[in-house]
């Protein structure tokens, strides 16, 4: 177990309606500075949209969230401030075709963090080497694997030096060769100390990696605890029903 | 890699040599006709398409015949078309002042060819579709001398009657086609026979292919003799090949040269650089080679540089200086604003201003000064609540944008409100692209590149031409043409592009005035708006301002394509899935920054193919300005040289307007093959 810090999120609260349908029904939880969280729940259980509201992609209506002391609100400039500290990877890439990987990579750099272009390369040659491609650098994303692919999206996320990591499912469009690739990525990544949100379906990842898991159902947090508690002892019913299902 | 037998399977093992694919099975004669003119599954099958084949094999040998006869025909007087070259491409540009015409094709020849040297355009061709290429072409032109018959071109539907003995004088030429092109044939076809499929994998650079043919061009035009008109010949109305052997063959050289120039900065100077310089260069190049170099403006020395009757401040020296100072001085400080007070002493400032500025002019409506109070107060206001440098940007961004509003309303003279618009459209995007310090200095050029041009269009547009011509503008022919294209296809993209934008836009008010824009502008026809622009332009523009008629002409060609470049371009926006829009959200760019360098890039991609169409029935839509009196090179070809020039000439309109449709197919089809290659290069739709 990592070393947990001071809170770098905290959740009070947060619920949020797509039109009539409430998708998240009061989601309250701090994370610590290090910690390692993996969301894990039934499709449409909300764990996705929880995690979005995080650097608002999607904006809760009710409740309060707070990233390393930055009230998340309205206000243009908590959010520009927020989306700094936080890093994201989706579940399809979501990389930009048009650029190379290198290109990918410095692109917010920068023009956010506006750092110049040499400073920038350099940074990005380094964390391609992380990710374990230096030699992909100037080729397209449409040129490489899935895996791969994934693993420069974790690097762009990464040049942007965020304190805080969501992953959104990056295993659940990869082929089962390549999800072993990105999760040596995530493990040693969690290792070097990143404050980690993790929503996937890989067990494997949050038995050996997660500080906690949370298990999403109906909007709301069910249940959540340390990955023995979690895996050998779920209390709750619908825990019990999930896991016998997908174990 | 034996077999390994175990209890519950087979151990088969890993082959990891490759093996070569089999020999695909010689493709005889007999093998390509059955695949390729009678193909079918059963008999009934295979005559019926037979039956196809031959149908439509004579109805092509019929077109090319009749083509042929066409334009073999003895009553052609081609002289027509050689003797009036001049007057299509110039109309009445002064001779004496043609070596103009010949310096812009000359500068545009060299940023070409230093351009495909910067670029690094390498492109190869393999021998094989060059051996094939040319069999075909030669097939072709010995099929275009052999099919001339003896009829007259009227006669359509015939069967084709091979002859090779013609009345006319053309038998020369056609025997000199018959042999260059059984000679490229079978040349061609034995290079294939002998290298086989080995000439696929020989290439040669694509470039040098074009060099070869620039080349025979120019060897031909020192070489062929065109047709004389009959009667007298006047020495001064030579055809257009004894007068421009000479420059062709400069130019051609130079362009040669050029590209040599440009490999050899390639490798002196870094890459990037010279590639900025030649952007800046293309860009100026434009407005000087059509208001200088082809204009040979008077230049009236006290409006530039200040002095007599002009105020220094009034004059375009002064203008530029005060505006690159000044506006050079904001541009710097917005694109890195770290010191939050001076943002907001300066948005104060500017909002006190504005407002003062609305009381202070007199004859304004008064609704004006109201506006200006507002926006000044709202300007005051802002500049006391700002917290950080985003929002200094972001006030500053915004008292531009009233500021361009504002000039519309305010009399002043044209050239200052275009300055302020201009300042607005800079400074809006100067945070966003600022920063580091050669971002800041990439800023500062545009931004003194902008006032310059700005400046120098009104200097130069303002001044009377030296040139002695009988016609209401210097521009005439194809000179026009391309002009009108040019700009139009110029000035509608970035206006298209903003329309498309505002159509997608979540602001309400942007998708009306957008959506209102194009379905007005596309609802009536290009006509309808060329007489606009001619006949009533005038009366919706502010008092006392007036612009040249070509001016007005480009206005309204620009405002009908941006119509349909916006649909084009909204067209590619929507391809664009909500991933790439989050991702750059989550990166935490701005909206500027995530639609200029993620989301417009990859749009205007996946509709390339559509804009090169637009682009293209821009050019030929240019011919309709015809209607309007100017005289662009369709209605030179068809109205002027057939009535109102050489008498020899008259009735020669279906042969000039057949040379005219031919004109515009080489202009056309060789812009869709160079787009179609870079589509290509692009790697569109692989990735």
């Amino acid at each position: 177990m990592t070393d947990i810090g001071k809170p770098m999120i905290i959740c009070e609260g947060v619920k949020k309606w797509f039109g009539d349908f409430q998708a998240l029904k009061g989601v309250t939880t701090t994370i610590g500075e290090r910690e390692v969280v993996v969301v894990i729940g039934p499709s449409g259980s909300g764990k996705s949209t929880f995690i979005r509201c995080i650097n608002r992609l999607e904006v809760h209506q009710e409740g309060r969230i707070a990233v390393d002391g930055i009230e998340l609100t309205n206000d243009l400039r908590n959010i520009d401030a927020i989306r700094r500290e936080v890093g994201m990877v989706f579940q399809s890439f979501n990389l930009f075709p048009h650029l190379t990987v290198l290109e990918n990579i410095t692109l917010a750099p920068i023009w956010v963090r506006k750092q110049t272009r040499t400073e920038a390369e350099e940074i990005g040659r380094r964390l391609l080497e992380r990710v374990g491609i230096p030699e992909q650098a100037d080729k397209y994303p449409g040129q490489l694997s899935g895996g791969q692919q994934q693993r420069v999206a974790i690097a762009r996320a990464l040049a942007m030096n965020p304190k805080v990591m969501l992953f959104d499912e990056p295993t659940s469009a990869l082929d089962p060769e390549m999800i072993k690739e990105v999760l040596d990525v995530m493990k040693e990544l969690a290792q070097s100390g990143m404050t980690m949100i993790v929503v996937t379906h890989e067990m494997g990842f949050a038995r050996e990696v997660a500080d906690r898991v949370l298990f999403f159902d109906y909007g709301a947090i069910v249940e959540e605890g340390t990955p023995e508690h979690f895996f050998t002892n779920p209390q709750h019913d619908r825990t019990k029903l999930f896991l016998s299902q997908i174990l | 890699m034996t077999d390994q037998p175990t209890s519950e399977g087979v151990v088969h093992g890993v082959i990891e040599e490759l093996e070569l694919a089999p020999e695909p099975p010689p493709h005889g004669p007999r093998v390509w006709i059955r695949e390729n003119l009678i193909s079918g599954d059963t008999r009934v099958a295979q005559f019926f398409n037979g039956l196809l084949t031959v149908v439509f094999a004579l109805i092509a040998i019929n077109l090319i015949q009749f083509i042929t006869s066409y334009i073999f025909s003895p009553e052609r007087r081609w002289a027509a078309v050689t003797h009036n070259m001049k007057l299509m491409m110039v109309q009445a540009y002064p001779r004496a002042d043609l070596f103009r015409i010949w310096l812009s094709i000359g500068i545009f020849f060299v940023l070409v060819a230093v351009s495909l040297a910067a670029w690094g355009v390498h492109g190869r061709m393999s021998l094989w579709t060059l051996a094939r290429g040319l069999r075909s072409t030669g097939v072709f032109l010995a099929l275009v001398a052999l099919l001339h018959g003896a009829f007259e071109a009227t006669q359509l539907i015939s069967l084709p009657l091979l002859s090779i003995d013609s009345p006319t004088d053309w038998s020369g030429t056609r025997t000199l086609l018959f042999v260059i092109g059984v000679v490229l044939a079978v040349g061609a076809q034995l290079y294939l026979n002998r290298t086989g499929p080995a000439a696929k994998q020989r290439s040669i650079p694509f470039l040098s292919v074009l060099v070869a043919i620039m080349a025979i061009v120019t060897l031909l035009i020192w070489t062929i003799e065109l047709p004389v008109p009959e009667g007298q010949f006047d020495e001064r109305l030579a055809p257009i090949a004894t007068t421009t052997t000479i420059p062709w063959t400069v130019l051609f050289l130079v362009g040669i040269a050029s590209f040599f120039l440009g490999k050899w900065l390639v490798r002196v100077v870094d890459a990037g650089r010279l590639r900025r310089l030649l952007v800046f260069l293309w860009v100026f190049s434009y407005p000087v080679i059509i208001m200088v170099i082809q204009r040979k403006p008077i230049l009236d020395w006290g409006d530039l540089l200040g002095g007599g009757p002009t105020p220094f401040l009034e004059s375009a020296l002064g203008l530029f200086l005060s505006f690159s100072i000044v506006g050079g001085i904001i541009m710097w400080w917005v694109s890195l604003p770290e010191n939050m007070q001076l943002g907001r002493g300066l948005a104060i400032a500017l909002g006190a201003g504005i407002a003062v500025f609305g009381w202070v002019i007199g004859e304004a409506p008064t609704w004006t000064a109201v506006i200006a109070t507002l926006a000044g107060a709202a300007l005051i206001a802002g500049g006391l609540l700002i917290q950080d440098r985003m929002e200094i940007a972001r006030v500053i961004g915004s008292v531009a944008a009233v500021a361009a509003l504002l000039v519309w309303f305010i009399p002043m003279p044209f050239l200052l409100r275009s300055l302020v618009i201009t300042f607005a459209l800079v400074a809006v995007a100067a945070p966003s692209f600022g920063g580091t310090a050669p971002a800041r200095i990439r800023i500062m050029v545009i931004w003194v590149s902008a006032v310059l041009l700005v400046i120098a269009t009104f200097v130069l547009g303002k001044a009377e031409t030296a040139l002695e011509f009988q016609s209401t503008t210097f521009l005439g022919g194809f000179n026009l043409t391309i002009l009108l294209a040019i700009t139009g296809v110029a000035l509608s993209f970035p206006l298209g592009v903003i329309l498309a934008l505002a159509r997608t836009s979540t602001m309400p008010i942007f998708r009306l005035i957008s959506t209102g824009y194009i379905e007005l502008v596309r609802s009536v026809p290009l006509i309808t708006w060329l007489f606009f622009g001619s006949v009533m332009l005038a009366l919706f523009l502010p008092g006392g301002v007036e612009f040249d008629e070509i001016v007005r002409i480009v206005g309204a060609i620009t405002i009908f394509s941006a119509a349909y470049v916006a649909e084009n371009v909204r067209g590619g926006l929507q391809s664009i899935s909500k991933g790439q829009y989050e991702a750059a959200r989550a990166m935490g760019l701005t909206t500027v920054q995530s639609t200029s360098l993620i989301i417009m890039p990859q749009a205007i991609r996946a509709v390339l193919p559509a804009l090169v169409g637009s682009v293209i029935v821009s050019f030929k839509d240019t011919s309709l300005v015809a209607i309007i009196g100017l005289a662009d090179v369709l209605l030179i070809a068809r109205t002027f040289v057939p009535t109102q020039s050489n008498p020899s000439f008259l009735g020669t309109q279906p042969q000039m307007v057949f040379f005219i449709a031919l004109f515009y197919w080489v202009f056309t089809f060789t812009f869709s093959r160079l787009a179609l290659r870079y589509e290509k290069s692009l790697g569109l739709g692989e990735r």
